[in-house]
C-alpha cells in the first residue's frame, strides 16, 4: 500500500521473465534457494563487519564445504556433487548477492585451483588434492598475475628450472585472492627448460622460500584476502607440476571457468542493489509523496530491473551452452563483460536512488558498488573482454 | 551446521562403547599376555575392533528407529494473498508455497534423531503434485522416502484419516514417533496433531522447544505461561513442533542430487465419511481505519464512551 492510498504489487524478487517457471528446472531452483537461504543466514548478517575490519569471515569456510560449494560441478567421486553449470551458476549468483568477496572464494577454490588440477592433474594429484580441496582441508590460491604483468599474462618474468628430480621456482606475483590464507598455489611459471613455456606448479604454501604477505588497504572486495606471492629458490618435486598442459592456455582456461562464474555472481550483486533501491523507493517519502512516485527514480529502476533480465537470460544461455560442451571463451568473455558492467552501473543507480543512506552500512549498495570495481578488472579487464569480442567478430586481434 | 551435531551423538556413541570395551580388554591383556611387544598388542586390538563393532551394530539395532514426518505445504510469507472469487481458497496465481516452517522444525528434529540411532524418516504428505518440489527439499534434507497422499481430503479429520492410513502400511503399523509442526501457517488449525495421536492411540506432546532421548524414553520441554514444562513419554508417541525446537539445516549439495533418486510413492486413500466440518467462506480482515487526532481530553474520554465503547 503507497502512501497516496494507491495499492501496487510489490516486486520483492528480481525474476521479471518467471525464469522460475520452466527455465531453471527444480534441482536448479532447490540449489539456489538452498545457497540463498545460507547465505541470508550466515553471509548477510556479518559481511559488513567483515568490510569494516577488511577481514575475510574464515568462520564460513567449513560450513561452504560441507554445503558442497567447493568444486560443486566435479564428479563425486573427487567427493564433489556433480552439479550442472546453471545450478552452479544460480550458486554463484548468490554467493555475491551476499558479498564478492565471499563468491571470490569459492571461485577461486573451484574455478581456479580445484579446476586445473581436475583438467591437467595427474590421476595422483586429484587423488589426493581435490577431496582435500572439497572439504576445505586444504584451501588453495592461483598465481598468475605479476607486478609487471597484468592483462599480458604471456610477459610473465616467474621461472621454474629443472634441477634433478626437482624444480626451482623464482619470482613474484600479485593480487592473489586467498593467498595469505591458503595452503597450496597454483603457481603459473616459465619452464627454461622448455623454452620458457608457461607451466603450472602445485606449490605448498609453506615451502622454503614461499612466503604470502597480505595487501593491504584496499577500498574494494575488503571481504576477501589478497597477497603477493613471493617465490626465492622454492624448491618442489617435480611430481608437482600439472603434467596435461603447456603454455597460456592452461591458466587462460582456468580463467574460462572463473569468468563463468562472475557472469552469474554479477547478477547476483544486482539483484541485492535493485531490492535495496526499489524497497528505499517505496518507501522513501519526499515532497509528501514515496519518491518511487517520480519518474526520474522510475527511469533508474527500470534500468535497473531491464538489465538484470536480460543479464540473467545471457547467464542461463551460456550455461545451457556449457552443459552441452558448446561453449565458446568468446562468449564467456561477452557474458563477464556485461554483467559486470551493469551490475556496476546498477550498484550506482542504487546508491543515488538511496541518497545520502546510499553511503550506509546498514545498506548493501555502497559495498557492492566498491567490490564490482574490482570484479570489473579482475578475470580479464572490461577493455580486454572488448578486445577478445572483437577480434571474434572481426577477425582482427586488436590486443597489441 | 546441525548435521555435525546430529553426527557428534553417533560419535560419542561409538567411544563410550569402545572405551569400556578397552578397560575389559586391558585387563585380560595384562593378566593373560603379561608382557607383549607393541606388534602383538596392536594385533589384539585389530580383533578387539571386531568385537566392538559386532557388540555396537547389535546395540545400535536395538536402538535402530523409523520416523514419520508429516510435511504441509502453505504460502510463502512473501505472497500476496487475495481471496479466490468463490470465497472458498485463495487465488493460487503468483503464490509460491513453501514448506510449513513449523513442520520443517519437526522434520529437522526427526533426521536428528535418526544421525544419533540410525534407521529412517519417511515423509508423509497430503495434496496434489504440487508438493512434489518441498517433498524434494525434505529428500535433499536427509529423509529416505516420501508417500504423497492424493486424497481428496476436505477437513483436519480427513488428513488425519488419511495420514494415519498411509503411515500405518508404510511401517506395518506405529513408527517409533511422528513428527509434525504445531499448526500450519495457512489455516492455523492445530488440530492434526493431536486427532493423529488418538487414531494411534499414543501420547501427543504438542508446542515442544526441546528434546532429549536415550532413545527409550523422551523428555520434551514445552513453552508454558510464564515458565516451561518437561514431559517425559516413552516411545512411540506423537510430536508436534514448536519455533526454538532447532534450526533446521539448509540442503546441502549432495543431499540434493541424492534426492534426485529418492523414491516418492504417491497414493490415494479412500474418505469413508461425511467431512465433520465444513468451510463456508474465507474474508479479509476489515481495512484499518486512519487514526483520529482529538482537541481535547474530554472528547477523548467522550470517543472512548460513545463511539470506540472501551469505557
Ligand atoms: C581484488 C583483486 C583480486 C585479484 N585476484 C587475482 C588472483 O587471484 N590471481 C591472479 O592471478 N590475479 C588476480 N588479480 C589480478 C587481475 O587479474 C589483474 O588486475 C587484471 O588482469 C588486470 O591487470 P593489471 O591490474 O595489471 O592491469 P593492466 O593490465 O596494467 O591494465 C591497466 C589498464 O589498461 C588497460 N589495458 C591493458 N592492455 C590493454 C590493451 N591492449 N588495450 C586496451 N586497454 C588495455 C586495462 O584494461 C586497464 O584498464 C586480482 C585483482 C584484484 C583487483
Amino acid at each position: 500500500m503507497l502512501h497516496n492510498g494507491e495499492s501496487v504489487e510489490t516486486l520483492i524478487n528480481a525474476d521479471y521473465y518467471n525464469l522460475d517457471d520452466g527455465v531453471y528446472t527444480d534441482e536448479e531452483k532447490a540449489v539456489r534457494d538452498s545457497v540463498r537461504e545460507w547465505v541470508d543466514r550466515r553471509v548477510i548478517p556479518i559481511i559488513d563487519e567483515h568490510a569494516q575490519k577488511a577481514t575475510f569471515p574464515t568462520e564460513l569456510i567449513k560450513e561452504m564445504a560441507e554445503l558442497g560449494f567447493f568444486g560443486a560441478t566435479l564428479p563425486e567421486k573427487y567427493g564433489c556433487a556433480g552439479l550442472n553449470n546453471i545450478a552452479y551458476g544460480l550458486m554463484m549468483q548468490e554467493l555475491e548477492r551476499g558479498d564478492s568477496g565471499v563468491r571470490s572464494f569459492a571461485s577461486v577454490q573451484s574455478a581456479l585451483v580445484m579446476y586445473p588440477i581436475y583438467a591437467f592433474g595427474s590421476e595422483e594429484q586429484k587423488n589426493y588434492y581435490l577431496p582435500k580441496l572439497a572439504k576445505a582441508e586444504l584451501i588453495g590460491c592461483f598465481g598468475l598475475t605479476e607486478p609487471d604483468s597484468g592483462s599480458d599474462p604471456g610477459s610473465m618474468k616467474t621461472r621454474a628450472t629443472k634441477d634433478g628430480n626437482d624444480y626451482i621456482l623464482n619470482g613474484a606475483k600479485m593480487w592473489i585472492t586467498n593467498g595469505t590464507v591458503a595452503d597450496i598455489s597454483i603457481v603459473w611459471a616459465k619452464n627454461e627448460d622448455e623454452g620458457g613455456t608457461v607451466r603450472g606448479f602445485i606449490v605448498p604454501n609453506d615451502a622454503k622460500g614461499f612466503s604470502a604477505p597480505e595487501m593491504k588497504n584496499k577500498w574494494s572486495l575488503r571481504a576477501s584476502v589478497t597477497s603477493e606471492l613471493i617465490l626465492q629458490d622454492v624448491r618442489v618435486p617435480k611430481e608437482a607440476m600439472l603434467p596435461s598442459v603447456k603454455g597460456l592456455k592452461g591458466p587462460l582456461s582456468c580463467l574460462t571457468q572463473a569468468r563463468y562464474g562472475i557472469a552469474w555472481g554479477g547478477v547476483g550483486a544486482a539483484i541485492a542493489c535493485y531490492e535495496s533501491a526499489l524497497d528505499y523507493a517505496r518507501k522513501r517519502i519526499q515532497f509528501d509523496k514515496p519518491i518511487a512516485r517520480f519518474q526520474l527514480i522510475q527511469e533508474k529502476l527500470v534500468y535497473m530491473i531491464t538489465e538484470i533480465t536480460k543479464a540473467q537470460l545471457l547467464a542461463w544461455r551460456l550455461g545451457r551452452l556449457k552443459d552441452e560442451g558448446k561453449m565458446t571463451f568468446q562468449q564467456v568473455s561477452l557474458a563477464k563483460r556485461n554483467n559486470i558492467e551493469i551490475a556496476l552501473n546498477i550498484a550506482r543507480l542504487a546508491r543515488e536512488v538511496l541518497g545520502a543512506n546510499g553511503i550506509m552500512s546498514e545498506y548493501p549498495v555502497m559495498r557492492h558498488a566498491m567490490n564490482l570495481e574490482s570484479v570489473k578488472t579482475y578475470e580479464g579487464t572490461h577493455e580486454i573482454h572488448t578486445l577478445i569480442v572483437g577480434a571474434d567478430i572481426t577477425g582482427i586481434e586488436a590486443f597489441r | 551446521m546441525s548435521n555435525e551435531a546430529g553426527n557428534c551423538g553417533t560419535t560419542r556413541q561409538f567411544f563410550t562403547i569402545h572405551y569400556s570395551l578397552l578397560i575389559i580388554h586391558g585387563f585380560g591383556f595384562l593378566t593373560v599376555f603379561g608382557t607383549t611387544s607393541f606388534l602383538q598388542s596392536s594385533h589384539f586390538f585389530a580383533r578387539l575392533i571386531i568385537l566392538r563393532s559386532v557388540s555396537f551394530s547389535k546395540h545400535k539395532t536395538n536402538y535402530t528407529m523409523n520416523f514419520a514426518v508429516c510435511l504441509n505445504q502453505v504460502p510463502d510469507t512473501s505472497a500476496r494473498i487475495k481471496i479466490a472469487p468463490d470465497s472458498k481458497g485463495i487465488d493460487q496465481a503468483g503464490v509460491t508455497y513453501v514448506i510449513n516452517p513449523y513442520d520443517e522444525f519437526a522434520l529437522e528434529e526427526a533426521l536428528k534423531l535418526k544421525e544419533k540411532f540410525g534407521g529412517t524418516v519417511s515423509v508423509f504428505s497430503v495434496g496434489d503434485d504440487s508438493f512434489q518440489q518441498n517433498i524434494r527439499k525434505a529428500l535433499a534434507m536427509g529423509a529416505d522416502k516420501a508417500v504423497l497422499i492424493k486424497s481428496p481430503v476436505k477437513d483436519a479429520s480427513d488428513v488425519a484419516f488419511v495420514l494415519s492410513e498411509a503411515i500405518k502400511a508404510h511401517f506395518g503399523g506405529t513408527p517409533d514417533a511422528i513428527f509434525l509442526g504445531k499448526e500450519s501457517t495457512d489455516f492455523n488449525d492445530a488440530q492434526v496433531g493431536p486427532m493423529l495421536a488418538e487414531r494411534f492411540d499414543v501420547p501427543c506432546v504438542s508446542v515442544v522447544v526441546g528434546l532429549e532421548t536415550d532413545g527409550k524414553t523422551a523428555k520434551l520441554e514445552r513453552e508454558i505461561e510464564g515458565g516451561k514444562e518437561i514431559i517425559e513419554v516413552a516411545f512411540p508417541f506423537v510430536l508436534t513442533a514448536q519455533k526454538g525446537l532447532n534450526l533446521p539445516r539448509v540442503p546441502n549439495m549432495k543431499g540434493i542430487m541424492a534426492a534426485k533418486t529418492k523414491p516418492i510413492e504417491t497414493k490415494e486413500i479412500a474418505i469413508p465419511s461425511a467431512p465433520k466440518s465444513v468451510l463456508l467462506n474465507l474474508d479479509k480482515p476489515p481495512q484499518k481505519q486512519a487514526g483520529k487526532i482529538v482537541a481535547s481530553a474530554s472528547e477523548l474520554v467522550k470517543l472512548l464512551r460513545a463511539e470506540a465503547k472501551v469505557i
